[in-house]
């Protein structure tokens, strides 16, 4: 495989973790970063890696195979639009934008330049997750009849942060929508939410929530519930279980390390993991190599614009049914 | 210290009544059970009691002066007359639940118990049980800080025939019937709204008499805490009975018995037990706790814990629950 030369726009904590990954693999070169705010990172620079606060910068390099988009979400369609006259092959993080109407943007631009758009759905590459699947797939355990995520932060992002991300059903609960599609293999087709404040007042100030439990029907019938919140005190619970004619699946947290421990009190063992890059780490790994690997025109398993249409679609449907309280379908 | 016996008689020998007969006459000598009636009572099981009278007509069990409590374990359509009939001579009752699938049946039950000064315990078992209890106590001693969110699994191993569900009053009485009254028993707060999602998977036939056998319910507790429930006829693995008490501080996690504690390792895989088949094992300690408040009321003279008004409580919520079904909305439970 020849090598590619990849560019990151937006250089926050999820571009770095993308470039680290992408530093690590051998086949692939990290040409540029773009950040409107970035301050030089000699370690960077000394690698080669040129470094620009204009976008523009990215059209005089001499050869651009693909880009990765991990700026703030309100930034991705344009950025697609722009880049997409640079190159073909398009990461963009979650959300893919924050309307139904830039997001049909971006569907007419992937179907008239024939775009190979990949979204940072990442825990669809999660090891445990994908396993997950493909027993379902493989009908291990008959039909499905239910699916259940729990998907908990361990502690809530900046106000600052919370006001610019759209909401929490926009922001963090986009991952688990996408997950219940991703898993049964169909759309969501009616969603009843419920959620309050209970946190920090000054999330509610914001105009967002920070709990939630969310009831939904997939086109299939098939019944789905997530549980939401965005401060587990006991770190970052991320848990799945599919319910089918024939048994169950679970997929359990991962926890920070494998020590048990008894005494005269009872038995202790350690906390989930308590942060998504730990989690994940695997996912981002897996999502970022195979969205190289499609560069050379290999077919590989991704979330792509219809999926990001989908998931929005069901985020906004949250949104008005925690505003009307009723059920809404799609 | 001897402790006195209270006479006893049992009404209706299906599963839960033999459970209870085994109960009593193997592990609680505190009651001397005399009579179980039943229409056609098992004789294979019977002919195994000694000292026990069998028959069947209730009236032999009424009609005895000696017998101060009536445990009834008969279906559900004839609990409320049972409850009347034992009222009227003055004899104390446990019912198992849900007693009545009527609110007004229910409302007239509880105006004739507080006339005949009896008690009326009922059968909401899962208040027994010592797992819940640690549960709530954690909760209740705030190590938790405050309750944001409360999720119940309750699913049963396999679906009970097509008859019995028929009869049953619908998945929301007879299976979801004891997670609305958890949620009350945890907290201390009423169900303020109700939310059914219901599919029909496993009997297709439920759909003609609009029931389903998968459902995941949303819940809204007076002082706002969410809740959810999900619940399934038919698991194959097991009862599956979890219960999740997520806080500001932490989180209690109630996880499911196994049958056994053995586990094979092989080149492939580990494999290990399933989970407890049915209520009578998973909730055993909680069957024999629940008849010990019942002979402890009785013989210090006050009122059981559970009772007509929380089987009530838990009627409402399932009533709103069967709205919600047919409406495709949250409803209000009403509460009076």
């Amino acid at each position: 495989m020849t090598s590619v030369d990849l560019a990151i726009v937006g250089f926050g904590r999820i571009g770095r973790i993308h470039a680290d990954n992408i530093l690590s693999m051998q086949q692939a070169n990290l040409k540029m970063i773009v950040d409107p705010i970035l301050d030089i990172d000699e370690g960077l620079k000394r690698r080669g890696i040129q470094q620009s606060k204009n976008i523009a910068d990215l059209f005089s390099l001499q050869k651009i195979d693909g880009v990765i988009i991990c700026s703030p979400s309100n930034y991705h369609v344009e950025q697609i639009k722009e880049l997409s006259k640079a190159t073909k092959n398009i990461f963009c993080e979650k959300p893919l934008g924050l309307s139904i109407k830039e997001i049909m943007e971006v569907k007419s631009l992937v179907d008239s330049k024939n775009l190979n758009l990949h979204i940072g759905f990442n825990r669809r590459f999660d090891p445990d997750f994908s396993s997950l699947k493909s027993s379902v797939v493989s009908g291990e355990i008959g039909d499905i009849h239910m699916i259940k995520i729990i998907s908990r932060d361990p502690s809530p992002p900046p106000i600052s942060y919370i006001e610019k991300s759209g909401g929490m059903f926009l922001d963090m609960t986009i991952h688990d929508f996408d997950m219940v599609k991703y898993l049964s293999g169909v759309e969501i087709s009616e969603v009843y939410a419920k959620g309050d404040c209970f946190i920090d007042p000054e999330i509610k100030k914001a105009n967002d929530i920070d709990t939630a439990v969310i009831n939904m029907t997939l086109k299939n019938g098939v019944l789905a519930t997530i549980q939401n919140s965005r401060k587990a005190v006991y770190g970052y619970d991320q848990r799945i279980e599919v319910l089918g004619s024939k048994g169950t699946l679970i997929v359990g947290n991962k926890l920070l390390h494998g020590v048990i421990k008894g005494t005269k009190d009872g038995f202790t063992s350690a906390n989930p993991k308590n942060f998504f890059i730990d989690r994940y780490k695997e996912s981002y790994q897996i999502e970022i190599a195979d969205f190289i690997r499609s560069l050379s025109g290999e077919a590989v398993d991704h979330a792509g614009v219809e999926d990001g249409l989908h998931a929005l679609k069901i985020g906004l449907a949250a949104n008005k049914s925690l505003l009307q309280n009723k059920p809404i379908q799609l | 210290m001897k402790k006195t016996k209270i006479n006893i008689g049992i009404v209706g020998l299906g599963r839960i009544g033999k459970m209870h007969v085994r109960n009593i006459c193997q592990t609680l000598p505190l009651f001397n059970l005399k009579t179980i009636a039943d229409p056609a009572p098992d004789i294979d099981f019977t002919q195994n009691l000694e000292d026990v009278d069998i028959s069947d007509n209730i009236d032999s069990v009424l009609a005895d002066n000696k017998i101060e409590a009536v445990v009834v374990c008969s279906p559900t359509p004839t609990h409320y007359d049972i409850i009347k009939k034992c009222a009227a001579r003055k004899k104390h009752v446990f019912c198992e639940k849900p007693v009545s699938f009527s609110e007004d049946e229910i409302k007239e039950l509880i105006t004739i118990k507080d006339r005949e000064n009896i008690f009326i315990q009922v059968g909401l078992n899962r208040r027994f049980d010592q797992d819940f209890l640690m549960a709530k106590k954690k909760m209740d001693s705030g190590a938790l800080g405050d309750i944001h969110a409360i999720h119940i699994t309750n699913h049963d191993a396999s679906i009970p025939p097509f008859k019995f569900l028929k009869s049953s009053g619908g998945m929301l009485f007879d299976l979801c019937i004891h997670d609305f009254d958890m949620l009350s028993f945890l907290t201390g707060q009423k169900v303020k709204e109700i939310y059914v999602n219901g599919g029909v998977f496993i009997d297709k036939r439920l759909r003609d008499i609009g029931d389903v056998d998968n459902a995941i319910i949303t819940l809204e507790l007076e002082n706002g805490v969410l809740c959810s429930i999900d619940s399934s006829r038919q698991t194959h693995y097991g009862y599956d009975q979890r219960i999740e008490l997520f806080g500001s501080k932490g989180m209690v996690l109630v996880e499911n018995k196994k049958d056994n504690l053995y586990s094979l390792s092989d080149s492939n895989q580990t494999q290990a037990s399933k989970i407890n088949h049915s209520f009578i094992e998973r909730y055993r300690g909680s069957y024999l706790n629940e008849l010990e408040h019942f002979y402890s009321s009785i013989i210090s003279n006050t009122s059981p814990s559970v009772g007509l008004e929380n089987i009530l409580s838990a009627i409402q919520v399932a009533e709103a629950g069967k709205r919600s079904l047919k409406t495709n909305r949250p409803e209000r439970v009403q509460h009076d």
